[in-house]
């Protein structure tokens, strides 16, 4: 019997120095998600055998269209026309990547666990865009980049990739109060979840948090802290 | 008239009365309104001398009102948040503002350096460069004498405290301009549905509606006005930027807008992008709308630079919006009807007026409105010169003859202390221009106009070369609509207000008073205030052979400096015209380049600045470190640490008991920077036979092997570890600095010449931490946990690797070895390393576990005589210069094997890798040393090469050190010098680059 294993999230001491005043009145929620799974998959979606395998395992086929996601269960980003991000519930990485594994068995393909080298902070309210203009180049705006889609861009000088869900029972976001309506956090709104690598999430955190203080910004969530598991 | 502000109206204009706010000019305490300009201000109080010229030092006054204004160049502020190169004219006022004159010693009023305008015969065009020729010795004694007295401010020497940020903006049509012009089509574009982004440059939306008495729809234009802004306000699509000014224009409708969003001084420091002092806007848009206006043009005449010489149409913003009369007696010198209205506008403030009209046949109905304003009119008249020093006291008028030329026997001499120019009108075609938009002479209008546009813009208003109000408004309408429909937009209704109807006599292209002595002779006559260029000096550049405008703008400084011939250049295009006798179309135009206003650095930076200016990559070990006392090194963007001092201790010690830990018992160490990319897919022993240079095939699924790239000049480009993780699926560590260029290396080659290969290469360098543990102890430690791993030398060999579980975590770890001894190199999950890093930690006490850094690392593998690329190499050598042979392969190509063969690589003089000792056993040679056979040989003495790498090895107890020496490998015992900082040469002995363990026992054990 193994001690549990211990996690340290990489913006633990962003978040320990940065001040989270209860603000009432933001233009930005800022949250740190905790540990997820994140699995890189290459692979030739013309390849039959492979995308159905896919589909069979993941419960739903990865985007082919470019610059989208799925959501539901484990949501898969296309990073490329053979590239795909997908990231799962926390724990899960392991038993998925082997389960895709056996299920693409001498397939043309490559399948790599990132989990640990990948952070995502999700970035809601009604100056979220604005707040993602300073360092971001794409046009965010809602008739252009529309939700289900994602894209990799930059934030400032770190690679970072975007995208763009809404706010809703399918998403574990809260805002339907009346403080979260005012900040632009309801069900319908704009959730930016933005995925970046490791060693670039303490830039990038930064980054958002200080363009975001012109429109006032709150930290939310759970603080992802040590996490434990067996 | 207000107390203390003596030329204040006592009605009318934008300022708030209800707040006065004080500032300070030279450190004099002055008082204006909420609204004001700082020009505006400055000219409520009566100042009227603001600055002295850049060469001559000659004393000037406001002459614009906006960002044309070449000669009120303040310096505002002190200390760190000084700002040099303030146009008054564009500054608002804030309560506390201090600004000074950047010229003017020892006074403003009295400048010993306007000698320089005595002696001004001296000081022609093209004597700065001519200061450089003859003789050429005195340069050193001008230049000091030059610097100190040119220049247009004094740079900030302290931080900036301010914050400044970017912001990435997408809109369908980006109208320049908020005039009348560019808000209709802003107006007419946002009906439509389109996104748009309207800037501009004043502190309020209107442009010229700000300045004149016109009425739109029957009543006053600012009801209008109100109703367009507020409609606009309410549009979640339009965004309206004031205090704005759209300073540059680049390919692909990419345009820079800077907007200041305070002038006040900063009261809490560099606080994010909150609190910013300025905001550059980067556009990207489908349209644009160039609704930039036109500027007034001066005229020439003798001393047209004393101060109370004005723009008219400056003259009218002055009244309209700030309620300042800028002088009591005037001469309105025009060659247009503006210059009546101008006339009519001081009238109506109280002033006395007169116009001087340089057309014979005079203006159209505007004459009468005037004469029954009691004000004097002369036509077929000019303004020959101004008299007055510090102030306007008269002005000459004269005659002008039906051949153009001027009657000056007959001039006559009027009191004033205003002179309005009204030379016409320049449309600002700067932003046109930039885009690649060709520029063309209107001989009916007398100005340049746009021409051809090669991106999708369009210039409409005053811009285009419209002067009337309903056409510029019917203008901007249209192109708002157009704009929209190239969008992909729909039409909508738009109605232009109704405007007064203006009949107005043609103006005439007069843009100098002949001047009764040759222009070398007669008192100055100015083309370009700020950079003191005068007629004469264009005359003086053409009779030295100047032609081209570009030239003659070089040689004279014409439309340099901050305005950029905002005002004078026209003028100086024509007479340059004039000198070489061709229309002034033929002269053209020199190129507008960005930026149209001077742009702080700092909002060039926005927020790369301080900790953002560069990411910094932290293991995810580093809180342990830091903790732990250690001191950093940068090394590309990451931070590692350099080594861990123990209370008292300085760096040798420490890095000397590091070293000895690893070779004694046990050390630990963050190598989680190294660069990690696993490789995958059918031919990747086939592609990475390609990129490596030795036998990647050959190798076991388990094993390990050292590998280096070459590029294709047959260089050293990168090393690392190659690792089998099964039969199709490998892993490479590459250098720290050299992950992302070996990464892009690899997509090169499969992407662009090998798109047939089945291999997918994907980064995993933040995946994984690596905790390597090094030492005779190190086994036993890893022993000491849980593990899957059979951790035997017989069955976990050097250089192989397991997979497995250690204490619960998922690891990989490689038995590799950097130091030369017995050492595991642990891969865990990077969220897991802290935790795994403790266990190590806990269970290497009984061992004196002991954490080393990256400069303990440099000496443990110098001794082993293991290369750094990057460090030992220099992009110019070859694996045969480093002796590594052995790891070419004879039996297969791969990348720079060809160059390999070249003559020059298979020289026997080639610079070799050899290891160093300095004689006398205790000097460490500084790394970089130049390495010479015989110091007193006569020079040039021959290189033989220099040290790159030099440590004290404690272990050794000597210095020890590594270079490249030509020919070196064949000289080995052999004595050579190494030339120290200080001068001297030390002898240096030719050894192998081995001088620990040279038969490697220690790291197989």
């Amino acid at each position: 019997m193994s001690e549990p294993v211990q996690r340290h999230h990489v913006l633990e001491p962003f978040l320990a120095r940065t001040e989270q005043r209860a603000l009432t009145e933001y233009g930005v929620a800022m949250e740190v998600l905790p540990y997820r799974g994140y699995l890189n998959l290459r692979g030739d979606l013309n390849d039959g055998v492979f995308s159905e395998a896919v589909r069979e395992v993941l419960g739903r086929s990865l985007p082919g269209a470019a610059n989208t996601f799925t959501e539901g269960g484990y949501r898969g980003f296309w990073l490329g026309p053979d590239e795909w991000l997908v990231m799962t519930d926390p724990g899960l990485e392991v038993a998925l990547a082997q389960r895709l594994e056996n299920a693409l068995a001498g397939r043309t393909c490559a399948l790599t666990d990132l989990t640990g080298g990948q952070i995502c902070i999700r970035l809601r309210g009604r100056d979220a865009r604005n707040a993602l203009a300073t360092g971001c180049t794409l046009d965010l705006d809602s008739r252009v980049f529309a939700p289900g889609q994602c894209a990799q861009t930059v934030l400032g000088k770190a690679s970072i990739l975007i995208a763009l869900s809404v706010a809703g029972p399918g998403l574990a976001v809260t805002g339907n109060t009346r403080e979260g309506k005012d900040a632009g956090l309801a069900d319908g709104a704009a959730v930016f979840d933005i995925i970046v690598r490791r060693t670039f999430a303490e830039y990038a955190a930064e980054w958002l948090y200080r363009s975001a203080k012109e429109y006032g910004i709150r930290l939310m969530g759970e603080s992802p802290g040590h996490a434990s598991e067996r | 008239m207000t107390r203390g502000q003596p030329d204040r109206l006592a009605g009318g204009g934008r300022v708030d009365r209800s707040r006065p706010l004080t500032f300070s000019f030279n450190g004099r305490a002055l008082e204006g309104f909420a609204g004001d300009s700082l020009a505006s201000a400055m000219l409520a109080n009566g100042v009227r001398l603001v600055g002295r010229s850049f060469k001559y030092h000659r004393p000037r006054g406001i002459v614009g009102s906006g960002a044309e204004e070449p000669n009120a160049i303040v310096q505002v502020g002190t200390g760190a948040a000084t700002t040099p190169n303030v146009r008054a004219t564009e500054m608002e006022l804030h309560d506390g503002l201090t600004a000074f004159t950047v010229k003017g010693w020892p006074s403003l009023n009295f400048d010993l350096m306007a000698a320089t305008d005595w002696f001004h015969r001296l000081f022609v065009a093209g004597f700065y460069y001519k200061t450089f020729m003859r003789p050429r010795a005195l340069w050193n004694l001008y230049e000091h004498f030059i610097r100190r007295t040119a220049g247009l401010g004094v740079a900030p020497e302290l931080p900036d405290p301010d914050a400044y940020a970017h912001f990435n903006a997408h809109c369908d049509v980006l109208v320049a301009g908020a005039g009348p012009a560019g808000l209709m089509a802003a107006l007419a574009a946002a009906r439509c549905g389109a996104r748009v982004i309207v800037a501009d440059e004043r502190s309020e939306p209107g442009g010229s509606l700000l300045r004149e008495t016109s009425s739109l729809n029957g009543g006053a234009a600012f009801g209008w006005l109100e109703a367009v802004l507020g409609e606009m306000s309410e549009n979640p699509d339009v965004t309206v930027l004031p205090r704005s000014t759209v300073f540059g224009y680049y390919d692909q409708n990419f345009l820079t807008i800077v907007e200041r969003c305070r002038e006040e001084p900063v009261q809490n420091g560099r606080e994010g992008a909150a609190n910013l002092r300025q905001r550059l806007w980067r556009v990207r848009a489908k349209r644009v709308v160039l609704a930039t206006g036109a500027c007034e043009r001066p005229l020439v005449f003798a001393n047209n630079d004393r101060p109370g010489v004005m723009l008219a149409s400056a003259v009218s913003e002055y009244i309209h919006r700030y309620a300042v009369r800028p002088g009591s007696r005037a001469v309105v010198f025009t060659n247009n009807d503006g210059g009546y209205r101008v006339a009519l506008d001081l009238a109506n403030a109280g002033a006395e007026a007169r116009v001087v009209d340089s057309r014979i046949d005079g203006a159209g109905p505007v004459t009468d409105i005037a004469a029954r304003a009691g004000i004097e009119v002369r036509t077929g008249y000019a303004v020959s010169g101004v008299a007055g020093r510090l102030r306007v006291r008269s002005a000459e008028i004269v005659p002008l003859s039906a051949d153009g030329g001027a009657r000056h026997r007959l001039a006559e001499r009027v009191g004033c202390d205003l002179v309005a120019m009204a030379g016409g009108w320049s449309p600002v075609v700067h932003l046109h221009s930039q885009a690649g938009g060709s520029v063309i002479w209107d001989e009916s209008l007398g100005c340049f106009v746009p021409g051809e546009t090669r991106q999708g813009n369009i210039s409409a208003g005053a811009a285009a070369g419209n002067w009337e109000l309903g056409a510029c408004l019917e203008e901007g309408r249209k192109a708002g609509l157009d704009a929209a429909r190239h969008c992909g937009y729909g039409t909508a209704a738009v109605a232009v207000p109704q405007t007064e109807p203006e009949i107005s006599n043609p103006a005439s292209f007069f843009w100098r008073t002949p001047s009764l002595r040759t222009p070398e002779r007669s008192p100055r006559e100015f083309v370009d205030y700020q950079n003191d260029t005068t007629l004469s000096d264009i005359r003086l550049a053409v009779r030295e052979g100047y032609r081209s405008v570009e030239h003659v703008k070089r040689y004279t400084a014409l439309g340099f400096g901050t305005d950029q011939g905002k005002l004078g250049n026209v003028n100086g295009f024509a007479a340059l015209a004039e000198c070489l006798d061709v229309p002034v179309g033929e002269v053209g135009t020199t190129t507008f380049r960005p930026a149209y206003t001077p742009v702080a650095f700092g909002a060039c930076a926005g927020m790369h600045v301080g900790d953002l200016y560069e990411p910094v990559r932290k293991t995810a070990l580093h809180e342990w470190h830091e903790a732990a006392g250690a001191e950093f090194e940068v090394v590309g963007q990451w931070l590692r640490p350099w080594y861990f001092p123990a209370p008292g201790e300085d760096m040798d010690a420490a890095v000397a008991r590091e070293c000895r830990a690893a070779r004694e018992s046990l050390a630990i160490m963050d190598a989680s920077t190294l660069g990690k990319i696993e490789v995958r897919g059918p031919d990747a022993v086939t592609f990475l036979e390609r990129i490596y240079t030795h036998r990647v095939g050959d190798m076991k699924v388990g094993r390990c092997a050292y590998g280096i790239m070459l590029g294709e000049d047959g260089m050293v480009f990168d090393d690392g570890v190659t690792a089998r993780l099964g039969e199709d699926h490998y892993y490479l560590t590459t250098t720290t600095g050299g992950a992302a260029a070996v990464l892009d290396w690899l997509e090169w080659w499969l992407q662009t010449e090998w798109p047939e290969l089945q291999v997918y290469c994907t980064s995993v360098t933040d995946r994984w931490s690596t905790i390597v543990l090094a030492g005779p102890n190190s086994r036993k430690v890893l022993q000491g946990l849980e593990s899957d791993i059979a951790l035997d030398s017989s069955d976990f060999p050097f250089m192989s690797l397991r997979s497995g579980r250690l204490a619960g975590y998922p690891v990989r770890v490689f038995r590799v070895s950097f130091s030369g001894e017995l050492a595991f190199e642990v891969n865990v999950e990077s969220d897991c390393a802290m935790a795994v890093w403790e266990l190590f930690m806990e269970a290497g006490k009984a061992y004196g576990i002991t954490p080393y850094g990256t400069e303990a690392m440099h000496v443990l593998r110098a001794e082993k005589g293991f290369v750094i690329v990057g460090q030992d190499t220099d992009g110019s050598v070859n694996p045969v210069d480093l002796g590594m042979n052995w790891l070419l392969a004879k039996d297969r190509d791969y990348l720079g094997k060809r160059s390999l063969k070249r003559p020059d690589s298979r020289r026997t003089d080639r610079q070799q890798w050899v290891g160093l000792l300095s004689e006398d056993g205790s000097t460490v040679l500084p790394e970089g040393a130049q390495l010479v056979e015989e110091p007193q040989a006569s020079p040039p003495v021959p290189l033989l090469g220099h040290v790159t790498s030099s440590y004290m090895s404690a272990c050794l107890g000597h210095p020890i050190a590594l270079g490249l020496v030509s020919g070196g490998r064949a000289r080995r015992g052999e004595t050579i010098h190494a030339a120290l900082r200080d001068g001297r040469f030390v002898r240096v002995k030719i050894a192998s680059s081995v001088f620990y363990d040279p038969k490697g026992e220690r790291q197989r054990v």
